[in-house]
């Protein structure tokens, strides 16, 4: 109780402190300030750009709504929001604003409803003086003393599944020099839903207390469905554009691990911030309750990929987003595939398997039948893997060696293959073939034997090849 | 009418360190919710409650909205009279139990008779609370069957108590009633709370919590209870 008391005396003293530093601002009274009705925008788009140089006094009329949609096709989920979409609607304000907040609760909603918004320096940041039954309306005002990037979100009890349900989004409080203007802006929020189906279980999924407790969600997504940024609905962008992300977490329980997949955020104003805290960030952290701006200038066409980089949020439960980015490629910044190719050890073209030792040709003439016993062992080493253990190769990559017309029609050029590889484009019984084979560091003889072995195996029939038929193509250039 | 047995109940907000135990008496409880028939049969011999009637201090404007006139036509007693009357205030709801000898209960004595704190009714209770289909319509009579022999204590309509907004007047030394209050909103409520999960009985607070004498509204009825 003690050490309670102590904490909490510490935090009053703290923020009395920063009160103090608020407070010293003044601000024009209430009755002098314009009024206006805030223009509300549905996720992922973004209000535009506050241009006034004075504050006002804004009017925001927000709805509270219980709903069936779509989680991901084929299943429902009974969402709980702000508005008619999850996330609700991102409200736009400046520092210095007076806000009258009208919170209305639609007369079909099971649930009372509040809201407590980040940006709300005041008793439960607004969710004392919003507490509204269905069927009512709420009137609280507050004065937006802190710019930033702020999440608001449900707090009635209980708090958790309000939240789960999807009551949240993202108020921007614009400090009063106002933010760099930029060419796109986009308004993105992270959450995770617990159904008692699995991922995709077809049907209206009710919420799941228990995986809510244990913090394991069968849905982490971007916008509040499975898709709400992809294909039709994704981002668009054209090269050049600097890019802005308002990106929240609603959570209720995960943090985002934010990343786009092939960007790099050029400016990061992390936890929703006011100071660009870090340049050149891959992937920036975002609590439940938190958010940051990111900022990057697409230089390149292509679709970048958003994602909770925790993977298997993104691959498995959801959480994937696109940004099509238009127009001409710029092959100074990134060429794209410029070669595809068999994956050699070293070096980029035609390889030599190293000898381990160069040996003096051992010229023992062996018999037809040794040829072959000892060409099937060089085959089982060297060539098999590629080939098959039956010679009929892989199609589309590795020719076959079974009635291999190609390796048939020319004793001579097969003996030049081993000894020196081969790439490019080859025809082996009416398929084409464009890959590479390496240059094998076989001895003469194992050569002559391998040679023997494949020309009198796997349903081919042919002579003999000689040591000194290899020394002889070997010997030319 | 039902008779529930005394017994002992934990309040669900509960705080401090002793967590008090409640008595609660024998009492007899309606079997099921108060019917738009009964409701009826009670403005016949009490015109000031009809629609028309009613002050505006007793009643919002919402009150029996889904009645056509002051009285039910023949009609409406055919399609709705077996229904929970809903739309009705906390004031009508109680003048309707002290016509007939009784009184509404108290939030312990609902919660008891309701047994919801019992694990089972949980998930059941919360499916509903997820719910958009509206099933208030149901016949009373054809309401499942909770403890007790009552019908209809979860998952149909919320029930108006005779204390409902004793969460916010609830006192104790340590903490002020608007303390208390804010529990409800945020993170503190868990901390006086019986039992942390039970989000079912978190969302009967917090609805209650947020009621006024006046308030009517199209899932919330009531029924009545007599002492023994």
């Amino acid at each position: 109780m003690y050490l309670v008391s102590a904490v909490l005396m510490l935090f009053f003293m703290i923020s009395c402190n920063d009160n103090v530093k608020k407070s010293s601002k003044k601000w024009p009274p209430v009755e002098s300030l314009p009024v206006e009705e805030a223009k509300l925008t549905t996720a992922p788009n973004v209000p535009p750009a506050i241009t006034r140089k004075h504050p006002a006094k804004v009017v925001v009329n927000l709805e509270t709504r219980e709903f069936n949609a779509e989680l991901v096709d084929g299943v429902e989920y009974t969402f709980w929001a702000f508005g008619d979409s999850v996330p609700g609607p991102m409200i736009r304000i400046r520092e210095g604003d007076f806000v009258e907040f009208h919170l209305n609760n639609h007369p079909d909603s099971k649930m009372p409803h509040n809201i407590d918004l980040h940006a709300v320096t005041g008793q439960g940041g607004g969710a004392e003086g919003s507490f509204t039954p269905p069927g009512k309306t709420s009137i609280f005002n507050f004065r937006a003393l802190n710019p930033g990037l702020y999440i608001y979100h449900c707090a009635t009890a209980p708090v958790g599944m309000h939240i789960a349900n999807g009551m949240y989004g993202l108020i921007l409080v614009e400090p009063e020099e106002g933010l760099p203007p930029v060419d796109k802006e986009f308004y993105v929020v992270q959450s995770e839903f617990y159904t008692e189906g699995k991922f995709g279980e077809k049907g209206l999924q009710p919420f799941d207390m228990n995986k809510a407790l244990k913090e394991i969600p069968d849905y982490v997504v971007f916008n509040g469905k499975v898709g709400a940024l992809t294909d039709t609905n994704a981002l668009s962008a054209n090269i050049g554009d600097n890019v802005r992300i308002y990106f929240g977490v609603g959570g209720p329980n995960l943090q985002s691990n934010f990343h786009v997949i092939g960007e790099i955020f050029d400016r990061v104003y992390q936890e929703g911030g006011t100071k660009v805290a870090q340049k050149n960030v891959q992937t920036t952290i975002v609590p439940p309750g938190g958010s940051a701006m990111v900022e990057f200038k697409v230089d390149v066409p292509g679709t970048f990929i958003l994602v909770d980089h925790a993977i298997f949020r993104a691959f498995n439960k959801g959480a994937i987003g696109q940004l099509v980015v238009k127009g001409e490629e710029n092959h100074e910044i990134y060429t794209g595939k410029t070669y595809e190719g068999i994956y050699m050890l070293e070096g980029s073209t035609i390889q030599t398997i190293p000898k381990v030792k160069e040996k003096k040709d051992q010229v023992v003439n062996l018999s037809f039948a040794d040829k072959m016993k000892e060409g099937k062992r060089v085959y089982k080493r060297n060539c098999a893997a590629c080939h098959q253990k039956d010679g009929s190769g892989l199609k589309g990559a590795f020719p076959p060696i079974a009635k291999s017309d190609y390796l048939m029609a020319n004793k001579e050029r097969s003996i030049k293959i081993l000894l020196k590889g081969l790439s490019g484009k080859i025809t082996v019984n009416g398929e084409t073939y464009d890959s590479v084979m390496p240059a094998m560091s076989l001895d003469n003889s194992d050569i002559a034997s391998v040679l023997t072995y494949i020309r009198n195996s796997f349903g081919n029939k042919g002579k003999e090849v000689t040591i000194k038929e290899v020394k002889k193509v070997r010997k030319e250039k | 009418m039902q008779v529930v047995p005394s017994g002992n109940y934990i309040p669900f907000l509960s705080s401090g360190e002793n967590k008090p135990k409640v008595q609660i008496k024998s009492f007899k409880m309606d079997q099921t919710p108060v019917t738009n028939f009964e409701f009826n049969q009670f403005l016949k011999a009490n015109p000031k409650w009809r629609k028309t009637k009613v002050l505006s201090l007793f009643a919002d404007q919402n009150y029996l909205k889904h009645w056509k006139h002051d009285l039910l036509s023949e009609g409406e007693i055919k399609k709705i009279g077996d229904s929970p009357v809903v739309n009705v205030s906390w004031f009508a709801a109680r003048a309707f139990c002290h016509a007939q000898q009784g009184r509404l209960a108290s939030i312990n004595e609902w919660e008891f008779a309701a047994d919801s704190d019992n694990p089972k009714n949980i998930q059941k209770i919360l499916r509903w609370y997820g719910k958009i289909k509206k099933n208030q319509s149901t016949p009373v009579k054809k309401m499942s069957l909770g403890k007790y022999g009552l019908r209809g204590m979860h998952g149909y309509i919320w029930e108006w108590v005779n204390d409902y907004n004793s969460v916010l007047i609830t006192n104790d030394s340590r903490s002020t009633s608007s303390d208390k209050m804010n529990g409800l909103f945020c993170g503190g409520g868990s901390l006086g709370s019986k039992d942390a999960s039970n989000y079912a009985s978190f969302m009967r607070y917090a609805f209650r919590s947020g009621l006024d004498g006046k308030y009517t509204y199209s899932l919330l009825g009531f029924r009545c209870i007599k002492n023994m």
